[in-house]
């Protein structure tokens, strides 16, 4: 017979610890500490755009060696979709958010494949190129109406070549 | 009044192998006013730090080594070497297929945060590990904070009272 869930009441020592009404932060963060918050993530975002750079730099060579059969398949699958994830997560914390749709796209294209076809690769290098466009432009937000006629774009062909 | 949270007296661990997203989270404590932080590039050296140190909080990536963050969360609340199974636990990562998800949650994760993430977000993550603890489940194949968000009262028949 199926053992009984046991419910274990709430943990409070943290809570006991932490939680007072005269010293700290607010449960509501006040409007001005998100302001200051904002200008930590801010301060970080020079560091953040090489970081993109280098693993952007990193994948356009990785493309070339499994091109030139100088790298498996699988192993830049792997690499890529890992840099691709990076790429999408750093994007829109330090406010470019069009880097991370474009690497949402590319972890999309990449998920549970094993192997890409030459239009594949083509198409895959086409988002790299288009985060590249992004961040010498340094085209923070979303974007204006040609910039997301480049996402949805890139959109359709990762729908249609996946 | 309203409650506020001391973050001075709450010690966290960031397990991350990316070092800048690490000490983005990192600066982002710091300015709540948190004041030990331990960051762990593997699983491994979060364990470390977890036996021996106080750590009240974990924040992991999904993306993690030797173990997954789903790996890592699992050890935590069933490992029978684990360090503390109710410790709070918030999964920050751009990994949002939903298997992972989905995994990451069935596996007793504590709060799940997708990146590119904002500041209020991860607030709002914190606040709830830490104001507002959930009750924990430990049945046959699960242990870790009651999966239902909303306690909605039932008020029909009790149809299991035997009459």
């Amino acid at each position: 017979m199926a053992r009984k869930a046991q419910i274990l009441p709430p943990r409070n020592d943290l809570k006991r610890k932490a939680v007072n009404q005269t010293k700290g932060i607010d449960l509501t963060l006040p409007p001005e500490f998100v302001a200051k918050l904002e200008q930590v993530v801010h301060r970080s975002r020079d560091k953040f755009v090489v970081d993109i750079t280098k693993r952007l730099t990193a994948i356009r060579k990785a493309c070339d060696m499994v091109e030139q059969n100088g790298m498996s398949m699988t192993r830049f699958i792997a690499e890529a979709h890992a840099e691709s994830l990076e790429i999408k997560g750093a994007g829109g914390t330090i406010g470019y958010q069009l880097i991370s749709e474009i690497g949402h796209l590319m972890d999309v294209f990449l998920r549970e494949k094993s192997e890409l076809t030459r239009v594949q690769m083509q198409v895959f290098r086409l988002a790299v190129d288009a985060i590249f466009v992004v961040l010498a432009q340094k085209i923070t937000g979303g974007g204006a109406t040609l910039e997301q006629q480049v996402v949805d774009s890139l959109s359709v062909a990762v729908r249609k070549y996946r | 009044m309203a409650e506020k949270i001391d973050f001075s007296t709450v010690n966290f661990l960031v397990v991350d192998k990316n070092p800048l997203s690490a000490e983005l989270v990192r600066d982002i404590l710091v300015m709540l006013g948190t004041q030990i932080i331990r960051i762990a590039r593997t699983t491994d050296r979060a364990l470390q730090f977890l036996r021996s140190e106080e750590i009240d909080v974990i924040i992991t990536e999904y993306l993690t080594e030797p173990e997954n963050g789903i790996e890592f969360v699992d050890r935590m609340r069933n490992g029978i070497d684990s360090p503390d199974r109710q410790i709070p636990i918030i999964m920050l990562t751009a990994n949002s297929e939903p298997a992972i998800v989905a995994g990451a949650r069935d596996a007793g994760v504590s709060e799940f945060l997708t990146k590119p993430f904002n500041v209020e977000g991860l607030y709002r993550r914190l606040v709830s590990v830490i104001a507002r603890p959930r009750s924990y489940v430990n049945s046959e194949d699960y242990f870790g904070p009651d999966r239902r968000r909303r306690q909605a009262p039932y008020e029909g028949p009790d149809r299991r009272s035997g009459s």
